[in-house]
């Protein structure tokens, strides 16, 4: 597998660097857009672009990756309770 | 599998709190998109590039000990620690300047707002102090995993704390990642 020790499930000091740098510029990216007035599409760009910073760092930095499928499952199923509990919250605000 | 049964409570308590700053937000939300003008967003912004330094040095330490390559890991560790330690002096000196303004909690100036103002910055400073007592811990983390580093207790086979340490800092950073944009950059 490209760039990964399957023996000590790792990855390689180059895909760290690439994918701390990716995570600086969407971070840039965030501030700049954050000047900009775009109603209340800011709040629902700047947390798509969170959630794609999350994944990234749950990935690939929290090593989900090298994760069994159970566990996998198990993550999916939190994360479906969590958005579930925010969207009741902010339904019964009739939002 | 401990971290993660650690990092699942975790998320229940951070969540708790998005689940305040939500309902406070529709509550009012005119005064919250006017309270955001007086947080520091630049202070804001060079936090979340420290916690993103944090993360990385960390990963990269972890990724060496487990080639064997220690003085790496270990000084990768130190930084984690020593960046750790910027983060909290950083937010020191946003709540400080916070505090010159009366903008702190309870202050006079703060107290004069609107009541949807103080709402804003009362979950404000709840959400970051506990954050800050998380970066704390983390620096502890870091710390003890520098010197089991040194020790010779964490090994190639072993990473123990240091894999705790580098879970650890994975999800601070998560959660950082909605902080910073929910309360410095959304008005």
């Amino acid at each position: 597998m490209n760039g990964t020790k399957n023996n000590n499930r790792i990855l390689s000091y180059g895909t760290y660097i690439a994918l701390w740098i990716a995570l600086n510029v969407l971070t840039a990216f965030s501030i700049a857009l954050g000047g900009m007035d775009f109603g209340d599409f800011n709040v629902f760009f700047m947390l798509s672009i969170s959630t794609a910073m999350s994944y990234a760092v749950l990935i690939y930095f929290m090593n989900v990756k090298f994760e069994s499928l159970f566990f996998k499952l198990f993550m999916i199923v939190t994360t479906v309770i969590l958005v579930a509990v925010f969207s009741i919250v902010l339904f019964g605000y009739n939002l | 599998m401990k971290k993660w049964i650690f990092t699942f409570f975790e998320l229940i308590l951070f969540g708790g709190l998005l689940i305040v700053y939500f309902v406070q937000r529709l509550n009012y939300p005119d005064a919250f998109k006017v309270a955001g003008v007086y947080v520091n967003s630049l202070i804001g912004g060079v936090n979340s590039f420290i916690m993103l330094a944090v993360l990385f040095v960390s990963a990269v330490s972890l990724v060496a000990s487990k080639r064997g390559n220690r003085f790496v890991a270990k000084s990768l560790s130190l930084f984690a620690a020593s960046f750790a330690a910027l983060l909290l002096i950083s937010l020191c000196v946003e709540w400080m300047s916070y505090a010159d303004g009366g903008m702190f909690y309870g202050g006079e100036e703060l107290l004069k707002k609107p009541q949807g103002v103080i709402a804003f910055f009362n979950v404000y400073y709840l959400t970051i102090f506990i954050f800050a007592a998380h970066v704390l811990w983390g620096m502890f983390l870091s710390s003890v995993a520098f010197v089991k580093i040194h020790v010779g207790s964490i090994t190639k086979e072993n990473s123990g704390v240091l894999e705790c340490a580098n879970s650890f800092w994975g999800f601070l950073t998560i959660i950082w990642l909605f902080i910073f944009p929910l309360f410095y950059l959304i008005r």
